[in-house]
């Protein structure tokens, strides 16, 4: 590639620099301001002074936010693997099977249209205790004693599990969908000869189809962990705006910031909002950071 | 040798079956988990307030119990009053708002994203990763903490006012969701896997960058442009904080927006889910058709031409 | 340029017409808020007024005397626009739309625009927002802890001048519903439920910046039939029951009464899983009474107890002794299954529970009433019903006490607490009000639209129509019958006689099975009980968040969760405590 591109490259990405200086960087770099604000009321537009780390400080002191981090990582770091490792393995045994793909594609493309109250009712209803279907099913394999998934009684693990089994559910249409249409580009030369060297199925898998898929298996998981990072909408979805039993024992970095960011009446709490933002812009940013080191020696374009 | 030859293709067969009925059995188990909640949304859509009410939950309804009411109300009119002959819920002018502003951001975020990614899986410049970056990391931030500053931009933009008209809230709805670091990233990915022979190719046959990209990156790549024009779609249909911000007249708002609040009872504050999800119900068809319409073009993959891998 | 014009038109006759008005009244918007008496700079302001529409008011310019006689005005006669932002859906405002349709008859140059916002947090959002920009409604609906909000950020508007005017407006405009008929902007406030007027006039200054519009109160459905069988037992202690198994409705039962009742009615079975099952046989439910919202009950009870919640002035005061021993105490009751929560069976409401009968009672809002009435609610399977179809009555919130300021041990099982005990019973439900960038004119014509919106009958007929309550305690006496159904019309008296019919007749007021009674009895029910608890209705102190607590809503949401916490057992009622603090002061 040529190195005289830099005038020509800012023209390509004007349009998007354009609006988002206006509708992103604006805000974030105001969110940023506000974040050193002492006392700020929007509704006033009124501060009563400048704080270097006040927000911050008061935010890494709340035990409240320490749960935030526990959960939000463990979310990130459980259901983003496990759900790419079971995409691809739904890609692949897409590819493999001769008929009925077509169909299958469909009924694992519905999620995306599926509307999110429903999705909440029916996984509340599948994990209650008393008539929920996966109780239903470990009381016939066997399993004595029902467990209470997501109820008052529910324990920290099974409300996790519950909330992994739904986030990943959540995210495996769109992963299904990419994944498959970039197995379709994989040239059937490349089967037809580990066919011949009568691989297994996982080598196969192991060593033709992840490192062609690596550059798109690299955007998702990256945009994944970003997902994953943000993880707001299941939590309400499973649990509603108590985040879980006993009260905000659920709660993520997100729904920290969505306890502080409507109260635009009250002094401060913006700004609280504001600097918990900011800490998962840079815990964000450090984490793709690292992806992308570590990936670039192993993504193959 | 032919013996030989014919015992490894019944073996390879027998293999090929076993494998098959695998593959079959483990699609259809995730198949079955994926439309749970999607029956659930037909099931509850069919029920009455009094069998939404019952604990266990019915899992299934004989048609003697279907409520088919919950649809056909979502059609009917204000009987009496002033807004008499207006339709109890404006399932299609929400429908129609929904779409507008759908096709608008898209093309807009097609375009943005488009150029962008070019930009950046082409293109070498300076601060390039650096910028992706930067891009990369504000997707990290909620976009809730925007609402508040873009709310003012938009007011100082003069596009919320008392006399709102539908082009201003059209634009204050679409233009601040014109770009997506998350396609341009997808796109990017895909023009990546595009042979730099190509590229040369074309810089020797005297092709400008534009046309490169017009003539040679879009057709290859347009599956996943499709892909991502579907996706993209989509966004209006699950939007609803914005919209409700943004809008100074009920006939302005978008589908999420009339399925929030529309069905909870003045008196108890009780949601009748019965109808809601109806309307919910009745909203995705939109949307399943334009998936079945353009089911093959997403599904394609970037195989067609000229792709290496 | 014509826009900029328009703008300096617009703001011109603006100015015009608050000189206008405020010439009969007295001074300055400020000064409205004292007692409005004299109009001594009248002169200066009227001639500084010279557009059109404002030259009628010189018979206003003779009212200097201090004695104070009927002022005439004349209404600003301008095309006037109002919007009005609450949250009833589409479909659910059949009433609003005719009650604003005849305002609009009545002024004919004034248009109300309602808009719904759907829901209570995407309005005040909304309105919060709008005030950053200066795009608020004229008025709107709202939570007093919302008004409290709006004070702070200076945007709403002190409607005190506007209900101690004495301006006497006449109907000129021959195209009005009442031509020739006068109205007026003052409100004689004594005819509102007194405890809803200290809800409204709670903030800084006492002055009123909503009026009371759509409210509601608890009361607590009872299961006549399993009450029926245990009466003799009842009746040994000492509590008065009908033949028919009916409590009585103007004396509460009390918390101590509970705990007795607890020994009768409450069943000792469990299920496989260790959960508390109704023992049909002995007529025994699982629990005794569940609370609908359990941020209610901590409140509630925080005050029958005289347990520090919060106050006025927005501190947080639940880190005490006595407020602890309240949390002990419930702990105990839900131990022993006399009280419960409808988080044990993973819903919102215990209504459902109730009518199956795992439960004897239920305390809940007076707008949810038909929920817990089982012959309209049955389910598919009428086996679930322990019971049967049951017969619902409702009965008055238990009580510590039956006077305030009153020493009291309240007893769970055996175990004692004292405290000091008052009468207590929620009221909830929003308010309506007017905001400070509303035009003078729009001022008057939303107040005048908010005083038709809750005069006698329109209040009656929304509390007929919806289940809320009246506003007004003229509603309670009101004789003009109102249309409730194509056949059936009533007055609110009448309306609460049915069920004081039925209670009479013990359950058996012989009505035929077509009688359009039948339909009003339950809400007539609720409607009576809560015009007994009406002396004794505390409202909740709403107040913005501070620098270092939080503000009265999240109070009232962690309150619930506090108690959730306790009756799962994840917490012990020090740590349920402990938790509850940390979230709201820090």
């Amino acid at each position: 590639m040529e190195t005289k591109n830099n005038w020509k490259a800012w023209l390509y990405l004007a349009p998007m620099l354009l609006l988002m200086s206006v509708f992103t960087f604006y805000p974030l770099i105001n969110a940023f301001i506000i974040s050193f604000y002492k006392g700020f009321r929007p509704l006033q537009n009124s501060i009563e002074g400048f704080t270097l780390l006040g927000n911050y400080l008061l935010i890494l002191r709340n035990p409240l936010f320490w749960n935030a981090m526990k959960n939000t990582f463990v979310i990130a770091f459980i259901s983003v693997p496990v759900s790419i490792f079971l995409s691809l393995a739904i890609a692949v045994g897409l590819k493999s099977i001769p008929k009925l793909n077509k169909f299958f594609q469909t009924i694992f493309f519905l999620p995306y249209v599926t509307n999110s109250i429903a999705v909440g009712m029916a996984f509340a209803v599948m994990f209650h205790k008393n008539y929920g279907l996966i109780n239903a099913i470990l009381e016939r394999l066997g399993f004595a004693g029902r467990i209470d998934w997501i109820g008052g009684t529910s324990s920290w693990w099974t409300q996790m599990v519950a909330l992994l089994i739904f986030t990943v559910w959540e995210s495996l249409a769109f992963k299904i969908l990419v994944f498959t249409s970039g197995m379709q580009n994989i040239d059937k030369q490349y089967y037809d000869a580990a066919k011949i060297d009568s691989a297994s199925k996982w080598t196969v898998f192991r060593r033709i189809t992840v490192p062609l898929l690596s550059p798109i298996i690299l955007y998702i998981s990256i945009t994944s962990m970003i997902g994953a990072l943000k993880a707001y909408n299941s939590v309400i979805g499973l649990f509603g705006i108590k985040l879980g039993n006993p009260s905000n024992s659920m709660i993520t970095i997100v729904a920290f910031v969505y306890k502080y960011r409507a109260e635009l009446a009250s002094p401060g709490y913006y700004s609280y909002a504001a600097a918990s933002a900011i800490i998962l812009f840079i815990i964000t940013v450090v984490f793709s950071l690292i992806q992308g080191v570590v990936s670039k020696k192993r993504v193959h374009y | 040798m032919s013996d030989v030859f014919v015992i490894n293709e019944k073996a390879y067969r027998a293999k090929k079956i076993l494998s098959n009925v695998a593959s079959y059995a483990f699609l259809t188990l995730v198949a079955v988990i994926i439309l749970v909640p999607f029956y659930w949304m037909l099931l509850t859509s069919l029920k009455s307030q009094l069998l939404m009410e019952e604990i266990p939950p019915l899992l299934w309804l004989k048609p003697s119990q279907w409520q088919l009411s919950n649809y056909s109300s979502l059609f009917a009119l204000v009987q009496s009053g002033p807004r008499a002959g207006s339709p109890l819920f404006p399932f299609f002018t929400y429908l129609r708002n929904t779409v507008v502003v759908s096709i608008i951001t898209t093309a807009g975020t097609t375009i943005t994203t488009i150029l962008a990614a070019y930009a950046f899986a082409r293109l070498n410049f300076k601060g390039r990763d650096v910028v992706f970056a930067i891009l990369l990391g504000t997707m990290m931030v909620p976009g809730e903490i925007f609402i508040l500053t873009n709310f003012l931009t938009i007011a100082k933009l003069g596009l919320y006012t008392w006399d709102q008209t539908y082009g201003q809230v059209l634009i204050a709805m679409t233009v601040p969701f014109m770009t997506s670091v998350f396609y341009t990233f997808y796109l990017r990915q895909t023009f990546k896997q595009i042979p730099n022979e190509l590229y040369y190719a074309a810089k020797v046959d005297g092709t400008s960058d534009f046309g490169y990209l017009l003539r040679v990156m879009i057709p290859v790549a347009s599956p996943t442009i499709v892909t991502i024009i579907i996706l993209n779609s989509m966004g209006a249909w699950s939007a609803y904080v914005w919209p409700a911000m943004v809008t100074m007249k009920d006939e302005y708002r978008l589908v999420s927006n009339g399925l929030r609040g529309a069905f909870t009872d003045t008196g108890s504050g009780r949601t009748d889910f019965g109808q809601q999800m109806a309307a919910a119900t009745l909203v995705t068809v939109p949307l399943l058709i334009l998936f079945f319409t353009f089911r093959k073009q997403i599904m394609r993959g970037v195989s067609r031409s000229g792709i290496k891998g | 340029m014509k826009k900029l014009l328009l703008l300096l038109v617009s703001v011109i006759l603006t100015f015009s017409i608050i000189g206008c008005v405020e010439i009969v009244t007295t001074t300055t918007e400020e000064e409205w808020t004292t007692e409005a008496t004299t109009t001594t700079n009248t002169t200066t302001q009227f001639t500084g007024s010279t557009t059109e529409g404002t030259g009628t008011t010189t018979d206003a310019l003779t009212t200097t005397t201090t004695t104070r006689p009927v002022v005439y005005g004349d209404l600003p006669d301008e095309e006037v626009e109002i919007t009005f932002w609450h949250i009833y859906g589409s479909g659910k405002t059949a009433l609003l739309d005719q009650i604003i349709a005849e305002f609009e008859g009545m002024f004919p140059n004034v248009t109300i625009t309602s808009t719904s916002q759907s829901d209570y947090n995407t309005l005040r959002e909304k309105i919060q927002l709008g005030i950053t920009v200066g795009m608020v409604p004229t008025l709107a609906l709202g939570y007093p802890d919302h008004f409290a909000n709006y004070i702070d950020a200076g945007a709403a508007y002190s409607l005190d001048p506007l209900i101690s005017s004495d301006i006497v407006y006449e109907i000129t405009d021959s195209a009005s519903s009442i031509f020739g008929e006068t109205v007026t902007t003052s409100l004689d406030l004594t005819d509102f439920v007194p405890s809803y007027l200290a809800e409204n006039n709670q903030y800084t200054g006492h002055h009123y910046y909503s009026v009371p519009y759509s409210k509601s109160t608890e009361t607590m459905a009872v299961n006549v039939d399993v009450l029926k069988a245990h009466i003799t037992e009842i009746r040994a202690l000492g509590i008065t029951i009908s033949d028919n198994g009916y409590l009585s409705h103007e004396v509460p039962l009390t918390l101590n009464q509970l705990n007795q009742l607890n020994a009768i009615m409450v069943s000792s079975l469990v299920d496989g899983a260790g959960d508390p099952i109704t023992d049909i046989a002995n007529n025994k439910c699982a629990y005794l009474v569940n609370y609908d919202s359990s941020g209610n009950m901590f409140i509630n009870m925080s005050r029958e107890l005289g347990a520090p919640y919060t106050n006025t002035s927005g501190d947080i005061l639940v880190d005490n002794a006595a407020t602890l021993s309240m949390l002990n105490y419930i702990d105990m009751m839900f131990e022993n299954r006399t009280m419960v929560l409808p988080i044990v069976w993973d819903q919102s409401y215990g209504s459902t529970n109730f009518i199956y009968g795992d439960v004897c009672m239920s305390v809940g809002s007076t707008a949810g009433v038909n929920y817990n009435i089982p012959a309209n609610n049955l389910p598919a399977d009428l086996a679930k019903l322990k019971f049967g179809a049951f017969a619902t009555d409702f009965v008055p919130v238990p009580q510590a006490v039956t006077a305030n300021n009153q020493a009291v041990t309240v007893y769970a099982g055996t175990t004692p607490y004292s405290f000091t005990g008052n009468l207590s019973a929620v009221q909830q439900g929003p308010n309506i009000g007017i905001f400070k960038a509303a035009s003078s004119a729009e001022r008057i014509y939303a107040w005048l639209f908010i005083k038709y919106l809750t005069n006698t009958d329109n209040t009656a007929r929304w509390a007929m129509d919806t289940g809320y309550l009246p506003a007004r305690l003229s509603a309670y006496t009101s004789e003009v019958p109102i249309q409730l159904t194509g056949t059936f019309s009533t007055t609110y008296n009448d309306f609460l006689q049915i069920s004081l019919d039925f209670w009479a007749a013990d359950g058996n007021p012989g009505w035929n099975e077509a009688d359009e009674r039948w339909d009003f009895l339950y809400k007539s029910m609720v409607a009576n009980i809560a015009r007994y608890q009406n002396e004794y209705y505390q409202y909740d102190p709403a107040f913005a968040a501070g620098s270092n607590s939080a503000g009265s809503a999240t109070a009232r949401v962690e309150a619930g969760y506090c108690l959730e916490n306790i009756i799962t057992g994840a917490y012990s009622p020090a740590t349920a405590l402990q938790a509850m603090k940390s979230q709201l002061t820090w």
